[in-house]
């Protein structure tokens, strides 16, 4: 089912048009070059969000002491005239960075976490929900700043925004212990986060594994693997973790966004194992067998049994067009800071079924063309599987231009 | 071709419908510069009791 050798190729395995005349292409493709870099430049310089105001704003009434002299996070204030503490910290969400302030009273039996306020995330709206459903907040009023905040410990996580809810975690922890140490003088009892590497990262490991076999073998086992990686990439890396690469994740390696391999092993499990199979085998290993939307897509296809074609004229164009839909999400992304604002695809929402606004559109449609065209969301809109293509195809260029230059010489 | 071409087009229409939703909303982030969320209820005593999130 997952096999993209049955199936038409993805738009970024066709060979572009050739240009004639005055070279507008290449100006054009200049043009968009240089406005994604000055969007970048200005979302870089405009995203120094003010988080003393913010707090200013969240608690009325107070005055706040700025009681640290750190020019970056995290910032400590006093609360005058009460034994509050009020610090701003950061963690590691998916999409980037979150910040939260975090407010520590002293008590009789040391200190508690009076206030938690969320300043500043990058996370897709779908896994917010994915938290507020889940009462994933609820679970800190009234902690202890001793506590371990250590999610799987003493912080219950959410399926399908696991990643989310450790970035989260790691931010109150960072507030909260700063606060305990530094104003309540309290001894640090707490346990250190160690390597999260646990069943869920056992299992995407075992995934790739999976689709390796899958792809080199044309036996029985390389179809029951073939099978497993269909059956895991749906369940494990859509329903179970949501961690399907979108453009927010590419776009969030270009800012920097690149979380902790300590925190997030699944990340780097991911990315490691999807370029090192570009890198090292040439394959798009994501597109022919992992994406969990593929799989959702050949379901509708088999349900509907209808295939209507694609010709080549429409299929390069569409190769075009996703290419001018990224530049537009990349541009949104960019002047923003936010990647999950320009990251138009469906697959957050489709598997937490959590979105906002036009997404409850997008989502039906996509499965609507599924059961006409196949692959339709992947041929013909999908920016992932058009970039990492791409990748492949630079690879292949490289490596005839190494072997041109190999014969050459001999 | 008809049938391919009209499901690409409405969700072309869709796409960019998204975009002009997050283009309202990047627009509303900058000049308020607020995007403050009480996570969870106040567990402190002289505060009242607030447990569900409050959304930006």
């Amino acid at each position: 089912m997952s096999d993209l050798g049955d199936s038409p190729p993805p738009a970024g395995e066709l060979p572009a048009e050739a240009s004639k005349g005055f070279p507008w292409r290449g100006v054009l493709e200049g043009v968009a070059w240089a406005l994604l870099v000055a969007a970048f430049i200005i979302g870089q310089i405009a995203a120094k969000p003010d988080y003393e105001s913010m707090l200013k704003q969240a608690l009325p009434g107070e005055t706040l002491v700025r009681s640290d002299a750190n020019s970056s996070l995290p910032f400590v204030f006093r609360i005058e005239g009460k034994d509050d503490v009020v610090i701003i910290a950061n963690g590691e969400g998916y999409g980037g960075p979150l910040v939260v302030g975090v407010r520590a009273r002293r008590t009789e039996d040391g200190g508690r976490l009076a206030e938690a306020m969320m300043l500043s995330h990058k996370e897709s709206p779908a896994f917010m929900e994915r938290l507020h459903r889940g009462n994933f907040f609820r679970q800190f009023g009234g902690k202890n700043v001793t506590d371990n905040f250590i999610v799987g410990d003493d912080v219950d996580s959410v399926s399908g925004a696991t990643v989310s809810a450790r970035g989260l975690t790691s931010a109150m922890r960072n507030a909260v212990h700063l606060g305990a140490v530094n104003h309540l003088k309290l001894e640090p009892s707490w346990k250190k986060p160690g390597w999260i590497f646990g069943v869920n990262e056992a299992v995407l490991v075992l995934l790739f594994v999976l689709a390796f076999i899958a792809g080199y073998r044309k036996d029985k086992i390389g179809k029951y693997a073939g099978l497993s990686v269909t059956v895991g990439a749906l369940v494990f890396i859509g329903f179970h973790a949501n961690a399907s690469l979108s453009l927010a994740n590419i776009a969030g390696i270009f800012m920097g966004y690149i979380p902790s391999l300590r925190q997030h092993p699944m990340w780097w499990i991911m990315m490691i194992g999807v370029l090192g199979s570009i890198v090292a085998m040439g394959r798009n290993i994501y597109c022919q067998r992992l994406c969990p939307f593929m799989v959702v897509q050949d379901l509708a296809q088999k349900i509907s049994g209808v295939k209507l074609k694609i010709d080549s004229r429409f299929q390069r164009r569409a190769r075009t067009l996703i290419f001018s839909l990224s530049w537009v999400a990349l541009m949104l992304i960019f002047l923003t800071a936010h990647p999950a604002l320009g990251s138009y695809e469906p697959f957050a929402m489709m598997f937490s079924l959590e979105g906002l606004g036009i997404q409850w559109y997008i989502l039906p449609a996509s499965l609507l063309g599924s059961l006409f065209v196949p692959r339709f969301w992947c041929r013909l809109f999908c920016p992932v599987g058009l970039y990492l293509n791409e990748i492949v195809r630079l690879r292949r260029k490289i490596r005839t231009a190494f072997s041109r230059r190999a014969s050459g010489g001999n | 071709m008809k049938v391919t071409w009209t499901l690409s087009l409405a969700m072309l229409l869709l796409v960019f419908g998204f975009f002009y939703q997050s283009f309202q909303e990047m627009l509303q982030i900058a000049p308020v510069q607020v995007a403050v969320e009480r996570l969870s209820g106040p567990a402190t005593p002289d505060e009242p009791e607030n447990d569900e999130p409050e959304n930006q």
